[in-house]
């Protein structure tokens, strides 16, 4: 992306379009004709002296770049532009000599007319393109937070479904008429679930704890409406629980297993949920040994996808999801974040 | 006239206990039994033989789909389903009745008032209707497939290309390969024929991970892949892909 930002940055130099190029190759040769009518052979063949090499140097890259089929480097593409006009205006040097010895005036020092040429391709062809690389560059960045942004939306707007919420307070409703407490309980650990859950927290960045508690309340609510049939144990740390992670991943995971383990299995589901540390990666683990994905070999579960989008925009290749059924029948999703990141990402 | 038996059977057993409640309310003269699952809801269909049956549709085991199309002719469904869950609304009601979970008394009401008015005669043949209520399937995201005895999930956005191997699929990531245990014929009917192409007898590759054909002298068409060492056959057969190239 930013080696196409490159090419374009060169071919802008020179007036993006071919009327505008058309335009100014006439401005400059009516330049010419003004200098030659007046007689200012000196400044002509000085102004020649300057431009020529410069102009030379971006076609001579542009027509390489083409011919080579290879895209252009930012860097790559200064130090040729410079080395060409260099090259240009030390070819162009005995021309500007021969024909101001021919009009008989006299001419600029070499020196003096090399660094005079060499310093004016360097900023007018440089600062532009230093000028367009800092601009794609906040654009590029600009464009992944975007992406990152969009990810976590979706995500978001995934987690609390009209049918969780009505099928849990159905719950709540049966417990408020037999078991008061209970149902208390209950209503508590859905206010403190939607607490996080809902969009308004969407800019915050969480902790691993805080994750982890939210996983609890998700569970303890699925606990009551499954009763018996699912036992589960979290497990974080307390040494973790202050480490910055992204919010909503790890409920992702949960939700996962109490839908595809427990839900479609009958008879009791055990889920476990753990955290650890390890060389700089952080490591969670969401275990289930409930249905698991059965025979099908292929699915159509999007949440995963989701996922992995996020990991992608929030950590590019540091961060790593495997979904994997051990021999022991247990179905594990496996998430690895890289810790210092995830420091950054709370900053 | 003997007392109806009805069955429920929903997983959750508080929306089970409150279902239950409901009937007791609505049909006093009525016996009840309950099933956890859609296994234990068949057992006690066979065992049992109740007249109505309220089927949670969404069961561990067997769904309720399932277990209305085995009652078949002997018992009265009603079905319970989550909000929104199935487009239960689009059928007649006459032919299949429902109540939306959680449940309102009054609708509960209407159902059992109809299925009560229902009983004298045979229940209506839900074969046809239970089909056509399966959710239709969505395109597949994702693939398991086994590296020696774990199972991964891949996501098919991942996927660069599939090898046949001997009765099973090799599919190739950019971080591992994998074996399915699925032909590459049979891959090839269920994957979006968009996204992946089969150029080979032997192969299938990720179309956004085609980089170039080339012919070689010999005039055999290979591809070269995008960000992948792989170079792959064409054969005869599938080279009107490419043509142009």
């Amino acid at each position: 992306m930013a080696n196409d930002d490159c090419a374009r940055a060169i071919r802008r130099l020179y007036g993006c379009t071919w009327r505008q190029g058309l335009l100014s190759l006439l401005c400059l040769a009516l330049v010419a004709v003004g200098a030659l009518a007046l007689g200012r052979h000196a400044l002509l063949a000085l102004f020649g002296a300057i431009v020529v090499p410069g102009f030379a140097a971006c076609a001579s890259l542009l027509l390489a770049a083409r011919v080579s089929g290879r895209r252009l480097g930012w860097t790559g593409a200064a130090v040729l532009l410079l080395a060409t006009a260099g090259a240009g205006a030390w070819v162009v040097l005995p021309a500007y000599k021969s024909a101001l010895a021919a009009w008989n005036v006299h001419a600029l020092p070499d020196q003096q007319l090399l660094a005079c040429a060499f310093g004016v391709s360097a900023a007018v062809l440089g600062l532009p393109l230093w000028l367009a690389r800092t601009r794609a560059h906040a654009q590029q960045l600009a464009d992944l937070r975007s992406a990152a942004l969009v990810a976590e939306l979706k995500a978001l707007q995934a987690q609390v479904e009209p049918h969780f919420l009505y099928n849990t307070l159905a719950n709540t409703r049966y417990l408020a008429r037999h078991q008061p407490p209970r149902a208390v309980e209950m209503l508590e650990h859905l206010i403190a679930y939607l607490h996080s859950a809902l969009p308004d927290m969407r800019s915050q960045a969480s902790t691993l704890g805080r994750e982890f508690e939210l996983a609890g309340h998700y569970l303890a609510l699925m606990a009551i409406r499954f009763g018996e049939r699912l036992q589960y144990r979290l497990d974080c740390p307390s040494a973790l629980a202050s480490a910055a992670m992204p919010p909503l991943l790890l409920m992702t995971l949960v939700e996962n297993a109490v839908r595809h383990g427990v839900e479609p299995k009958p008879g009791r589901v055990h889920i476990d949920v753990t955290a650890g540390h390890q060389g700089g990666v952080l490591t969670i683990v969401v275990a289930d040994d409930g249905a698991g994905p059965g025979e099908t070999a292929l699915g159509s579960g999007v949440g995963l996808r989701n996922l992995r989008q996020r990991l992608q925009a929030l950590y590019g290749t540091r961060a790593g999801f495997i979904l994997r059924r051990t021999d022991a029948g247990t179905t594990e999703a496996v998430l690895t974040l890289p810790a210092a990141a995830a420091a950054e990402l709370a900053a | 006239m003997t007392a109806p038996r009805i069955l429920v059977a929903d997983d959750e057993p508080l929306l089970r206990a409150e279902l239950v409640e409901a009937l007791e309310r609505l049909w006093p003269e009525a016996q009840i039994a309950t099933a956890q699952d859609g296994i234990e809801a068949l057992r006690l269909g066979r065992e049992w033989m109740p007249d109505v049956a309220f089927l949670d549709i969404r069961m561990p085991g067997l769904d309720g789909l399932e277990v209305a199309r085995v009652f078949g002719a002997r018992t009265h469904v009603v079905f319970v389903t989550a909000y929104g869950e199935h487009a239960l609304a689009a059928f007649d009601e006459g032919a299949i009745d429902y109540v939306v979970k959680p449940i309102a008394l009054e609708r509960m009401a209407r159902a059992v008032e109809r299925v009560r008015a229902r009983l004298a005669s045979p229940p209506p043949d839900l074969t046809h209707l239970v089909s056509r209520l399966r959710p239709a399937q969505k395109a597949p995201a994702w693939l398991q497939a086994t590296v020696g005895n774990t199972i991964h999930f891949i996501d098919l956005a991942d996927v660069v290309y599939f090898c046949a191997d001997a009765k099973y699929t090799r599919v190739v990531t950019d971080a591992m390969e994998a074996h399915i245990r699925l032909s590459l014929k049979e891959l090839a009917d269920s994957l979006d024929p968009a996204a992946f192409w089969q150029i080979h007898r032997g192969y299938m590759i990720a179309v956004r991970r085609i980089a170039s054909a080339a012919r070689a002298e010999d005039g055999a068409l290979w591809l070269h892949l995008r960000g992948h060492p792989a170079r792959l056959p064409v054969s005869q057969r599938f080279q009107h892909l490419f043509r142009g190239m």
